[in-house]
């Protein structure tokens, strides 16, 4: 369908138009908070989680499971289990949506059902996004930076440039753990005197680091973001150069 | 009406919020100011230039005693904005627990006095997979051994800042006004403070203006990272007909910086003929990838460059997010490239799908990305990474491709906005820390 309306020739050029104005008010927002800026974000995000809508609800039902229930019912009853379940949080959801803020005495019956029904999809949610990320976490990023910063670092048989950044690595990952992670004022009190000493030592080492990182990262994300400005502003100088307007000026400019 | 700060991350939200933007904290779970029940310690006097508040409050709240802060008088309802305050999720030993009945509080603030402190260990989900852990400032001149050098640890509102950084999110319009930080003391003329749309409107006139005039030098020249030729040697040795799993990780938000990327590793990816299996968990995500793939393919069409036509799938969306993505673990491939803006995309990759399948991983980002997945590339868990600008023109300049290659002015258009941008930044940071340097001398006199 969308190929269909978006085949014919103004449409695609009505398209670019709209894109530019839109650009525009967006880029406006430097003037400050004005209400075409706003006009230009609440446009654009509205019409961003529209799309988002509809192209998830059209993945939805081409989903295989979802399609085995539309052809047999009754074939597979668990596939009906995810069915069930965001029907019992999308209910829930709706429940504290609809009736929030109410004051009076807790709700009963039907409402006081939903409540409890929506913690089980809830939880389900909640356990599975937290096994998932936990799990990975450890297997994707911290063991296998451990063991390589580990590796590379207690290797006395290497060159000595390497085995010295080998070292250096392992002091300023320590460090910046022990910076984030230790709070001098619960962790440290009443231990020995050469412990607090040198946790206070690894935490202004973990700082500087942390503040190097900090900066090094500053400077690559306004690299990013200015790559980002810069083609939006070819786009725009492209559209421009590709308009009538711009055709007209260029032949009264040369014929001048 | 005022936007309302969070008290988690800071970002500003709009007025009526419920919950934050970014972060979702519930901006108003606390009707009252969360006063803590246990003795407040009071701000000590400033000792240095630069003092540590002992509640973590951000500098300016280091306003004449007896003196709200301006902001913390025009909006009430906003607890976190007044001096000395610790979110209830942020006090130790579950002190503001909601539940506990009033007395055992009241019994607590008898018995102990526990410090206040500004951070968290971990907050739910968030704070499980954030990767910093907001460390505390302890109160200064309380006695306590390892308060003295503790003590000018970072504040709250830097940690925030840093917070923001690791998560690619500068906050450069929340900074302090410099009006109101603590070197301007009492009859001392502040500095003079950066108006910043000006820097917004400088920054875009340097960048608009080898764009507009189609300026390939003076700085036009590729910076080469490693990871680049690493990326292209594990593309060319790919056999014929390949199968690659792509996680299109990036929608027209990024697409400017993305798609020159994206476009050179395509390139080499239909000139080998590799079969690609695109998947992306953003729902604009395939209609990015479709209109990029059509018109690389027509691209290569039109030169006899592909190795023949390979009917691929075409992109689809899953559904599900993060707990969708190990589903795909469970295939097959010969190598799986992530093409994302975000250290997360590629991240998030290597920690659920790459463990399962085993199979090597190409990373293609936005340059923001690329320090925090240096030490993946260094570790051997990324192939190669080709990152911003500078990756797709050294990527591009690898092609044994005379009309790709014609593409790399297009890319040096773009590499001069971008190094002149750069030096705007450079300019307006050192004159910063001059002025800061300068004006705190004075101070100090």
């Amino acid at each position: 369908m969308v190929d269909l309306l978006s085949s014919p020739a103004w449409l695609q050029t009505a398209g670019v138009w709209v894109g530019l104005g839109m650009a525009l008010l967006v880029f406006s927002a430097i003037l400050g908070d004005h209400w075409l800026a706003r006009l230009g974000q609440y446009l654009l995000v509205g019409a961003g989680l529209g799309y988002a809508a509809a192209v998830t609800w059209h993945t939805l039902w081409g989903l295989a499971f979802v399609q085995e229930l539309i052809a047999l019912p009754g074939a597979q009853p668990w596939n009906w289990t995810p069915v069930v379940l965001a029907s019992l949080l999308a209910l829930a959801a709706g429940e504290r949506l609809f009736f929030q803020g109410e004051g009076g005495p807790p709700p009963a019956g039907v409402r006081r059902f939903l409540r409890w029904a929506g913690v089980l999809p809830a939880a389900l949610l909640l356990g599975a996004g937290v096994a998932i990320i936990a799990v990975g976490t450890v297997q994707g990023t911290l063991l296998p930076q451990f063991l390589y910063a580990a590796v590379t670092g207690v290797r006395p048989e290497a060159a000595i440039d390497v085995f010295l950044t080998g070292v250096l690595v392992l002091a300023i990952t320590a460090s910046a753990l022990i910076f984030f992670a230790v709070d001098p004022k619960r962790h440290l009190v009443g231990q020995p005197p050469w412990v607090q000493r040198l946790v206070t030592g690894c935490i202004w080492f973990g700082q500087r680091a942390a503040w190097l990182a900090a900066g090094v990262l500053f400077a690559r994300l306004a690299a990013s973001r200015t790559s980002l400005l810069i083609a939006q502003l070819e786009w725009m100088r492209a559209t421009f150069v590709a308009t009538e307007l711009w055709q007209t000026i260029q032949g009264w400019w040369g014929g001048r | 009406m005022s936007p309302i700060l969070c008290p988690h991350c800071g970002t500003a939200n709009r007025a009526g919020s419920y919950f934050c933007n970014r972060c979702g904290a519930n901006l108003r779970g606390e009707q009252e100011p969360p006063t803590p029940s246990f003795p407040v310690q009071p701000a000590q006097e400033p000792t240095s230039a630069r003092p540590a508040s002992p509640s973590g409050t951000p500098p300016a709240a280091n306003a004449q005693p007896g003196e709200q802060p301006a902001s913390a008088q025009e909006q009430p309802d906003q607890p976190w904005l007044q001096p000395g305050f610790a979110g209830a999720d942020d006090a130790p030993g579950e002190a503001f627990d909601q539940d506990e009945p009033e007395d055992a509080d009241a019994g607590m603030a008898e018995d102990t006095e526990i410090p206040l402190v500004a951070g968290r260990l971990v907050s739910g989900i968030q704070g499980l997979i954030e990767p910093i852990r907001v460390a505390t400032v302890p109160a200064e001149g309380d006695g306590e051994p390892v308060a003295g050098a503790a003590a000018s640890l970072l504040d709250t509102d830097r940690l925030r800042r840093v917070r923001m950084l690791m998560a690619e999110e500068p906050l450069l319009a929340a900074a302090q006004p410099i009006a109101s930080a603590p070197w301007t003391g009492p009859g001392q003329r502040p500095l003079a403070s950066l108006w910043l749309p000006a820097v917004f409107l400088l920054i875009g006139v340097v960048v608009a203006f080898p764009v507009l005039w189609q300026l390939t030098r003076p700085t036009g020249a590729a910076r080469q990272w490693p990871g680049v030729q690493e990326a292209f040697m594990t593309i060319e040795r790919l056999p014929p007909q390949a199968d690659v799993q792509v996680l299109w990780a990036y929608d027209p938000a990024t697409a400017g910086e993305l798609d020159l990327v994206a476009a050179a590793l395509m390139r080499h990816l239909l000139d080998k003929g590799a079969q690609l299996q695109v998947v992306s968990l953003l729902p604009n995500g395939p209609a990015t990838a479709r209109m990029l793939l059509a018109a690389v393919h027509d691209e290569r069409r039109q030169l006899n460059r592909s190795a023949g036509e390979v009917a691929m799938p075409p992109p689809r969306f899953l559904p599900g997010g993060v707990l969708a993505l190990p589903s795909l673990g469970a295939q097959g491939a010969s190598l799986a490239i992530v093409l994302g803006a975000q250290v997360d995309d590629v991240q998030t990759w290597l920690e659920q799908v790459a463990p399962r399948n085993g199979v090597a991983v190409i990373a293609a980002t936005g340059a923001g990305a690329d320090p925090a997945l240096r030490p993946y590339l260094a570790s051997g868990q990324l192939a190669g990474l080709v990152s911003g600008y500078d990756g797709a023109a050294s990527y591009t300049a690898l092609l044994d491709d005379l009309p790709a290659r014609g593409r790399e002015r297009e890319i040096q258009l773009q590499l001069v906005g971008q190094n002149l941008g750069t030096i705007v930044f450079l300019f307006l940071i050192i004159i910063g820390n001059l002025a800061l340097l300068v004006n705190g001398r004075r101070g100090d006199g």
